[in-house]
């Protein structure tokens, strides 16, 4: 395996565009990442591409061939990637075996997303019977996702002694964040009072402690050691690339499902805990190594857990970590230094390379007000529906 | 049937016995490795199993609160309830085959909600069509 850069990334400005294509918005970030890379189109020789979006489009997910036939057909080999809201990371993935394998010296990793208004809408053309899970969760239960992760925060409360405020003030730091982030769609700092007095919409979370969709568009560009060897002596490196799926026994309520079947030793969250776990022996290292997160804030609950998941810290401490703002940008645990899904609304399949934007800038010592006195080794981590996850570790 | 009494229609087949006196859920149970599934799926999905033969399964009534939510707003269609709208709780429940299972809990006071209560299947209304059928699903009810 050869070892890996990132040469250039970008992000386009997240929130709500009706008057812009998918397509265009992909186009524009992607053109942004090559310029930060310092590379052009003919030097691009694979895309993987997050393809499962809500936009649709040509053949409902060959994203990257739009891409290339709207900007450089140049004839190579593309990977259109389907893992819900771990796409980005999978493209990202997809990417990097190119590269590292040998495939191709350089390739581009892009992902974009314009969500529909209100609730995510079903899958059409299933059926309305029990094979439909989906179906199944709506019409029997009126059970929507947050329901999901509001079951395993209030399980957390019982196990931990977790408050509903300590929920709340996850959302105060990352909303403090988002703040000073040029980049976020939600800047202005929220209160724990005005927080607490949000609504209530699935005990124990509040609507200030759940993120929105956004549409947004993001892109990567890698490279191999013979590329960047002769760009740069200050890479940031791929240390590791990993995705996985669910497990059976794992006792997380999985969204669409109504039900899980639990089994002794069934790994918690499953899909992303292995993906971590495979990216830390890949990338030689330990959650001690680890200076900085971007993890997939749905809600305040994941910023609680995940942490603990990852071996960051032990199970229960988070509470603790958050009420002595120790996840924040100045903390000994920095999560989510984006300002994370709460400050920019999630554009599902963009997400996983929109964390990685975050990790270069930060790893660059470019990320401004919001740089960390310490970024050597960031970890960015999402999960998809069906059991999908990813890790990525990238290090200066 | 009595005129007056309206029909009552399960909100979707095949989820649960109906009609049935003690109605019960039907999943799906691996010949080979024992393991429950809710609802009923095509096979056993444990690695370690390479005999993927299962059959139905009715699952016991009775379970112990494992979480729950409260749901504070109507969710969207294909969701259908009477109005107006209240909000109710949704629990996992876990019962003794090793399957935790999601349903509406009956509690009308959400106070009363507490994880580790006894519960127990009932199936009772969702909402009344267009017909004045009385469209159920099931429940968990907690056990006095
Ligand atoms: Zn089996």
């Amino acid at each position: 395996m050869r070892e890996v850069a990132i040469l250039g990334v970008a992000m386009h400005a997240w929130g709500k565009f009706p008057d812009k294509s998918v397509l265009q918005m992909s186009l524009d970030t992607a053109n942004a990442a090559l310029k930060d890379a310092g590379v052009d189109w003919c030097d691009i020789g694979g895309v993987g591409a997050a393809s499962s979006h809500f936009s649709g489009g040509m053949g409902w997910g060959l994203s990257a061939n739009e891409l290339l036939q709207a900007a450089a057909m140049s004839g190579v080999p593309v990977f259109n990637v389907s893992a819900a809201c771990a796409a980005g990371g999978s493209a990202f993935n997809a990417a990097y075996l190119m590269v590292s394998s040998g495939i191709c010296d350089i390739a581009l990793a892009v992902a974009g997303e314009k969500m529909p208004k209100g609730f995510i809408p079903r899958t059409p053309g299933a059926a309305d019977d029990i094979t439909d899970l989906d179906y199944l969760r709506w019409s029997v239960i009126g059970f929507p996702n947050p329901g999901y992760w509001a079951m395993e925060a209030t399980r957390r409360m019982y196990e931990y002694g977790t408050k509903e405020e300590h929920y709340a003030r996850v959302s105060v730091k990352s909303h403090k964040i988002g703040s000073i982030n040029p980049y976020a769609r939600y800047r202005k700092a929220l209160t724990l009072e005005e927080v607490m007095n949000s609504p209530m919409v699935n005990y124990p979370l509040r609507l200030f402690e759940i993120c929105a969709v956004s549409d947004g568009a993001t892109a990567v560009v890698l490279a191999a050691d013979n590329v960047w060897r002769k760009r740069t002596t200050k890479p940031v490196l791929v240390a590791a690339s990993a995705t996985a799926t669910g497990q059976y026994g794992d006792p997380q309520i999985r969204i669409p499902e109504i039900s899980t079947t639990v089994k002794p030793g069934g790994q918690y969250y499953s899909e992303v805990v292995a993906a971590v776990q495979k990216a830390y022996k890949m990338a030689g290292i330990g959650p001690k190594d680890i200076d900085f997160t971007e993890l997939q804030d749905n809600c305040s609950w994941q910023e609680l857990s995940w942490p603990e998941l990852f071996g960051l810290c032990k199970p229960g401490e988070a509470d603790w970590l958050v009420d002595h703002d120790e996840t924040g940008i100045n903390g000994k645990m920095p999560i989510n230094t984006s300002g994370g899904f709460l400050s920019f609304g999630e554009a599902t399949t963009a997400m996983g390379l929109w964390q990685l934007c975050e990790l270069v800038w930060q790893l660059r010592g470019q990320a401004g007000a919001r740089q960390l006195n310490r970024a050597k080794v960031g970890l960015a981590t999402t999960l998809g529906l069906g059991g999908n996850g990813s890790a990525i570790i990238l290090k200066v | 049937m009595d005129a007056k009494v309206a029909k009552k229609v399960p909100v979707v087949e095949g989820l649960f016995t109906w009609p049935a006196e003690k109605p019960q859920l039907i999943g799906t149970r691996c010949r080979t490795c024992g393991s429950v599934f809710f609802p009923k799926k095509v096979a056993c999905n444990n690695p370690a199993c390479h005999e993927k033969k299962v059959e139905d399964v009715l699952l016991g009534t009775r379970g112990k609160l494992y979480s729950f939510t409260i749901q504070y707003y109507p969710p969207p269609p294909p969701f259908r309830y009477s109005e107006p709208f209240t909000p109710y709780g949704i629990g996992l429940v876990e019962l003794p085959e090793g399957v935790r299972i999601a349903g509406i809990l009956t509690t009308g006071d959400l106070n009363e909600i507490k994880i580790g209560m006894d519960v127990e299947l009932v199936v009772d209304k969702l909402y009344e069509d267009e017909e004045g059928n009385e469209v159920v699903t099931y429940k968990f009810r907690p056990v006095k």
